[in-house]
């Protein structure tokens, strides 16, 4: 349990350069444990880039990242998971081969020294099964368990991709726009999944939904260009102009 | 002195022909992803049909011509039917690869028999140029310049001309090649008969300078392979370097350390994947 | 579709089950032909299992797995026909060095993906090819290592008898398949196949990727190389043909052939390519022009191999069938 107030995630002077173009710079962040924040912004801004290096997807050119106070700059990608560090992903990531269970009970196993065992049947192990379990009825999909993934609904997929990051139990999780793709309906019963997260999970979402954004965040960040542009609760980024603006460039140069 | 001198051209003869082979080998993977078990097996049917078409007719540069066409008409055919399907995926590549590389070996097993088959080359090609005490055998000359020739054309054509844009275009980005009005599946087949006929192009030469025999398909291969791996897969100027590197150290090998002579060849492979995999001039 | 099922179930689990039946019973009445075959078959299955379990199961090219073999089946030679090593002992070190050696390359291989990945490999095979052919002094150049005798199991059957011999290499076979299908079934296994539907996933779930691939890269390695030591024994010698380019395509072949992922299909592939090479050749000395179609057939027309075929034919009728097979495999 983290006590309320200490900070989740802390980025200082957060840079990435790509071949000489900077996608995000000199970011400065601060979120609290139990925090729900939102990262808006146009495309290109530099939000998923931002997500890819608190994960660990890609290296940072500049800067520092700490979570519960632990700095991860140069961990491993899969070291930082077991820090409570979960994600999810804007393209769906499930194992497309593999059925609704087998997604789940590789997700369970993550974290765990079973998962270099060779010789016993995954079948054997009851605690992995129980927690696969868990979550498939958390998301109402306990019908599903043999079907192949790739044969679920993109909204279900959706879901599923949810279920997959909490299934290690995080603390400090990153959705990276959770509602892509989906429908109005789809999208509110999501939304409705991400409010009642465990209050002590410190969420960090991506979102170009406005709507879902200020219903699932108390705090809103909005980046540009790589840098932070604008931060503040929901009344102070929807009443602020030039957020406005930037969003209307963007629609003039598509 | 002197030995060092000669042995530097033959070396450099022998990358002329490992040139093509490599070229070959390259030029399709870069543009198709695919890696052809059967380019050697081009080199060897390409030096068959030279061999047969200059026992017809005595012509050597009739030779070069039908065996060019052959195997790229061979080359394009191979394109259409079956690699147009797979594309990308490859180890399938290399099985299809394969089974057409056994297929022309059989056949040429029955077209041209089991013997070690050589053609002589025009008068002018067979005598040697002579440079103060030094003889250089106008057939390796020939070999160097040929090499030099089809390495200048294709740098010239994928930097400085349409047809090298067009078939830039359709490998980075297939989809809007095709917006522009690109045919990506023709662009794709002509490549694979470029690659088919520049290889054949030395298989000839080959059957002059040493003799097309069957298994030759194989052992060429080898060699393409590490030009490709030295050079960076998919660089044409990689495989010009990488044969120069591999003609000289099989040269040198040969003559120094005999008892090493492959290992000369290969372990500046080994070495090239130890530091930097993706070769001289590959982007990985 | 209970009746579906049903079919499902007759179709595989009866040959399954009398497969093994068959296996252990058959050959006292089959020539012994047939037998040396079979023996032959089985050491091919063994390598095309653990191929497998790198192709199918975590989806790395590695088309020079048969170094491995290769490795295995020189060090029984070497051990055995100098050293006059027991057969126990040529297996554990076969085994060791094979794991040592894969240890020591897949620090190298693994730093690269797809197909460089897949050269890589090829060039491992391809400098282990050169340094057999070179060092004459250790293995016999060209040549190779010759003689090596049978095992001398001390027991009232002599190794150098078909049957015998066969009962050897079938138990050896056993074992293999068994830890094998513990392994594909153990959470392990699982990891290998999230690993190859989404590297990424996995990764954010916790998994050091890496370090799963480096593990059953040795693992497969090894087993490649008991393969490779029984090859040495059965055949009675060893070159550098083991670790050729051709080599290394037929034992992808085989894999290809039967199903990439099902530890079956391998095995059927290994049965299916030893049998045809062979028996072939009696009827037609264009062996090789029916080889090269297979591969041809198999490259083009059967992407997830024969048990795939036959897995893909349970669903529906035939018209159906065969539309949606040609649709699968007639890429645009």
């Amino acid at each position: 349990m983290v006590e309320a107030g200490a900070s989740a995630l802390e980025c200082q002077g957060l840079t990435k350069r790509f071949a000489g173009l900077e996608a995000v710079r000199d970011i400065n962040l601060q979120i609290s444990a139990g925090e729900r924040r939102a990262i808006i912004g146009p495309n290109g801004a530099g939000k998923t880039t931002l997500f890819n290096l608190i994960s660990g997807e890609i290296r940072v050119t500049r800067g520092q990242i700490k979570i519960f106070g632990k700095d991860i700059t140069h961990m491993p990608s899969h070291r930082r998971v077991y820090l409570g560090l979960g994600r999810t992903f804007q393209i769906t990531n499930l194992f497309p081969t593999l059925t609704l269970l087998e997604n789940l009970l590789i997700a369970a196993m993550g974290l765990k020294r079973m998962k270099f065992s060779m010789l016993r049947p995954l079948s054997t192990y009851p605690d992995i099964h129980k927690r696969a379990q868990e979550l498939l009825e958390s998301v109402g999909m306990a019908g599903k368990a043999k079907e192949p993934v790739k044969n679920l609904s993109h909204g279900e997929q959706r879901q599923v991709e949810i279920a997959l990051a909490l299934i290690t139990n995080p603390t400090l999780v990153l959705l990276d726009e959770p509602t892509a793709g989906l429908s109005p309906g789809e999208s509110a019963m999501m939304t409705g999944i991400i409010q009642k997260f465990d209050p002590s999970i410190t969420v960090l979402i991506i979102e170009h939904d406005m709507d879902v954004a200020y219903q699932v965040a108390d705090q809103i960040t909005v980046l540009h260009q790589g840098f932070i542009f604008a931060e503040g609760n929901q009344s102070e980024i929807s009443n602020n102009p030039k957020v406005q603006e930037i969003y209307l460039g963007e629609e003039e140069s598509c | 002195m002197e030995f060092w001198v000669v042995q530097s051209f033959n070396g450099l003869s022998y990358a002329a022909l490992l040139f093509l082979l490599g070229g070959g080998l390259t030029l399709i993977f870069g543009v198709m992803r695919v890696i052809n078990i059967a380019q050697g097996s081009f080199f060897m049917v390409g030096g068959y049909v030279g061999y047969s078409i200059i026992s017809l007719t005595g012509n050597f540069y009739l030779g070069i011509l039908i065996a060019c066409l052959a195997l790229s008409l061979i080359g394009m055919i191979i394109e259409r039917f079956s690699l147009r399907r797979l594309a990308g995926v490859n180890l399938r590549n290399m099985l299809a690869t394969m089974g057409i590389a056994l297929f022309l070996q059989d056949s040429s097993l029955l077209i041209w028999g089991g013997d070690p088959l050589s053609i002589s080359v025009p008068n002018y090609l067979s005598g040697s140029v002579q440079i103060g005490n030094l003889y250089f055998p106008a057939l390796r000359i020939f070999m160097i310049l040929e090499a030099v020739l089809i390495f200048i054309v294709l740098m010239l054509v994928e930097r400085k001309t349409r047809v090298g844009a067009i078939v830039r275009a359709s490998i980075d980005n297939p989809e809007t090649a095709e917006g522009l009005g690109i045919h990506v599946p023709l662009v794709r087949m002509g490549v694979f008969g470029l690659g088919a006929l520049i290889t054949a192009f030395g298989g000839v030469t080959g059957c002059a300078f040493m003799s097309i025999y069957p298994g030759l398909d194989f052992e060429m291969l080898v060699f393409a392979f590490v030009v490709v791996i030295l050079g960076g897969m998919g660089s044409i100027p990689g495989a010009f370097i990488g044969a120069i590197i591999v003609g000289l150290m099989d040269n040198f090998g040969k003559a120094l350390l005999p008892e090493l002579s492959y290992f000369t060849v290969f372990a500046p492979m080994a070495l090239m994947l130890a530091i930097r995999p993706m070769g001289l001039f590959g982007k990985g | 579709m209970l009746i579906n099922r049903l079919k499902l179930q007759i179709w595989v689990f009866l040959p399954l089950g009398a497969i093994p039946l068959l296996i252990v019973l058959l050959p006292q009445v089959l020539p012994s032909y047939i037998v040396i075959l079979i023996t032959q078959s089985l050491i091919y299955a063994i390598a095309a299992m653990s191929l497998d379990l790198l192709l199918g199961y975590l989806g790395l090219a590695a088309l020079g797995h048969m170094a491995y073999f290769t490795i295995g089946a020189y060090v029984a030679g070497i051990l055995a026909v100098r050293y006059h090593f027991h057969f126990g002992s040529t297996l554990f070190f076969s085994i060791a060095i094979s794991a040592v050696a894969a240890a020591a390359l897949g620090l190298l291989a693994l730093r690269a993906r797809d197909v460089y990945f897949l050269m890589i490999t090829l060039s491992i095979a391809l400098c282990e090819w050169g340094l057999a052919t070179r060092w004459v002094s250790l293995t016999g150049g060209y040549n190779g290592v010759v003689g090596i005798p049978r095992p001398d199991l001390g027991l009232p059957w002599m190794m150098q008898d078909v049957l015998p011999f066969y009962y050897l290499i079938l138990i050896l076979f056993l074992i293999c398949l068994v830890f094998i299908i513990l392994l594909v079934r153990s959470p392990f296994g699982k990891t290998l196949v999230g690993i190859r539907d989404s590297e990424s996933r996995m990764t954010v779930l916790g998994y050091n990727t890496w370090l799963h691939k480096y593990i059953a890269y040795i693992i497969t390695a090894s087993v490649a190389g008991i393969a490779g030591n029984l090859y040495a024994y059965y055949n009675g010698y060893i070159s550098p043909d083991a670790a050729t380019l051709v080599h290394c395509l037929k034992l992808v072949l085989m894999v290809g052939l039967g199903g990439p992922g099902t530890i079956v299909g391998p095995i059927m592939g290994a049965f299916i390519i030893t049998f045809l090479e062979n028996i072939v050749s009696i009827y037609t000395t264009r062996w090789l022009m029916v080889i090269a179609f297979v591969y041809f057939i198999t490259a083009m027309y059967t992407p997830k191999g024969i048990l795939g075929l036959l897995k893909g034919f349970q669903w529906q009728g035939k018209r159906e069938r065969i539309q949606k097979w040609w649709k699968q495999v007639r890429l645009p």
